[in-house]
């Protein structure tokens, strides 16, 4: 009884998507990460009849209740989907309703909760849609914008912004802000490929899933975990969604010796692999008669593991905090 | 069921839309709210607020605009002359405000917009 309850809270997606997976890392974004325990309540809406807060101070009271009702519905696996769903729309709603709350974040996060609300099978390529949305709308805004294509923007970013010690011993070797130029280029051309990709390569999705990560982990990296962590953890988090998640259909073989393997396979507590021993101690992974070796297995097991993904996501996002300061003290030597 | 499916797809096809207009929208205004411009444009700045003959300190301009002053907005400096123009036209519409922005867009220099609503 006890086991089966445990067993229900831990693993509960039953859809061909890790929905509720994804749903409380995002819980985690809003709560730890963003700080949202308290949702304020209407000011300077972007409609007008949210701010009828004054004359009905019950109002913010309430649309706090309902949040916490909903995470509490997701976290312990009650009708995620329906919570997802109010979850989304409510914050939506707060949004509209204090335009001091808004950032592109944030609207995200309530997008993804509001579409995984109404997925259902077969449905996964609405949050295909989605991030491909963000990803081109963030790449033509910046395509149309001089200060990217003249390497302004970088310049003053990397500058005074951000003050990146990398960047700043690095562009006066070259002049005409040489350097700021092809870093803008780059992120316009990385957003729109990857905007264009999400959307019709299909066959290469895990590879475009690993490349969003690492696109957001060194901007994280590259701005000294300034910009931003949550950007980095909700598009990681989410780009999750796009991939192909059939239960069983990977199958490992692993040699009992190997620590690492065998504490991933006593995580594996929705039983999504297909765990089998072997004296070899080449790592190995099957999938639809795809056979993968050594580090890319390894990489497609923390992708599909659930647990080992939440500790790889977490820790990522801490990361820099160490990384940088090591980094920074030796640029600092040249300059 | 098939009724249920079909509204389901109307209203996940009408978010889709309606964010894409968000984006084509955003193009021919200065502020840039849902529209997916994160850090497309970089603007630190300062407030200055005087009613009558009090000038306000920058925590009172916290306090008023419920924004950092100064401060740093990470899509369009647009989007603080609208939290400041939306408030001075509604809360502060009695309080004939004088309002001063000196704002920096993309590290290109200085510019001051001001708000008096006569």
């Amino acid at each position: 009884m006890g086991g089966k309850l445990i067993q229900k809270l831990i693993s509960s997606d039953t859809l061909e998507l890790p929905l509720t997976f994804i749903s409380r890392l995002l819980i985690f974004y809003l709560l730890f990460i963003r700080g949202l325990k308290i949702l304020p309540g209407p000011f300077l809406p972007f409609l007008p009849f949210p701010d009828i807060s004054p004359p009905y101070p019950l109002f913010p009271i309430f649309l706090n209740m309902i949040y916490w009702i909903s995470i509490a519905g997701i976290l312990i696996n009650f009708q995620p989907k329906r919570f997802s769903l109010v979850l989304g729309l409510e914050l939506i709603f707060v949004i509209l309703s204090n335009r001091i709350l808004y950032s592109t974040s944030l609207l995200f996060t309530a997008c993804i909760f509001f579409l995984i609300g109404l997925y259902s099978n077969g449905n996964s390529w609405i949050f295909r849609a989605q991030i491909a949305l963000l990803y081109l709308g963030a790449g033509i805004n910046k395509l149309l914008n001089p200060d990217w294509i003249t390497g302004q923007f970088f310049d003053n970013f990397s500058r005074e912004i951000f003050e990146v010690k990398t960047y700043q011993f690095i562009a006066p070797l070259f002049s005409d802000l040489l350097i700021a130029k092809l870093m803008g280029f780059s992120v316009i051309i990385t957003e729109l490929l990857l905007g264009i990709l999400i959307l019709f390569s299909k066959k290469r999705i895990f590879s475009i899933v690993v490349l969003i990560h690492l696109f957001h982990l060194f901007i994280l990296l590259f701005t000294n975990g300034d910009l931003s962590i949550s950007f980095f953890f909700i598009m990681a988090v989410n780009s999750l969604l796009c991939l192909p998640w059939k239960k069983r259909s990977l199958e490992i073989a692993f040699n009992e010796n190997n620590p690492v393997l065998k504490f991933l396979r006593k995580t594996d507590f929705d039983s999504y692999f297909i765990w089998k021993k072997t004296n070899n101690f080449t790592l190995e992974t099957t999938s639809s008669s795809v056979i993968e070796t050594g580090p890319r297995a390894f990489l497609r097991i923390l992708f599909y593991h659930k647990a080992a993904y939440a500790i790889l996501i977490l820790s990522i996002i801490y990361i820099p905090q160490y990384f940088n300061p090591f980094l920074n003290k030796f640029i600092s030597l040249f300059l | 069921m098939c009724i249920f499916r079909l509204m389901r797809k109307t209203i996940i096809l009408i978010f889709f839309f309606l964010q894409i207009g968000g984006i084509i929208y955003s193009r021919f205004r200065e502020d840039r709210y849902f529209c997916w411009v994160p850090y497309d444009e970089i603007s630190t700045y300062k407030i200055v607020v005087k009613i009558a003959n009090h000038t306000f300190l920058n925590q009172e301009i916290t306090d008023r605009y419920k924004i950092e002053n100064p401060g740093r907005e990470n899509r369009s400096i647009g989007n603080v002359k609208s939290i400041i123009r939306q408030y001075e036209t509604t809360y502060g519409s009695n309080d004939g405000a004088i309002v001063l922005l000196i704002y920096n867009t993309n590290g290109k220099g200085e510019k001051t917009w001001i708000w008096a609503e006569n």
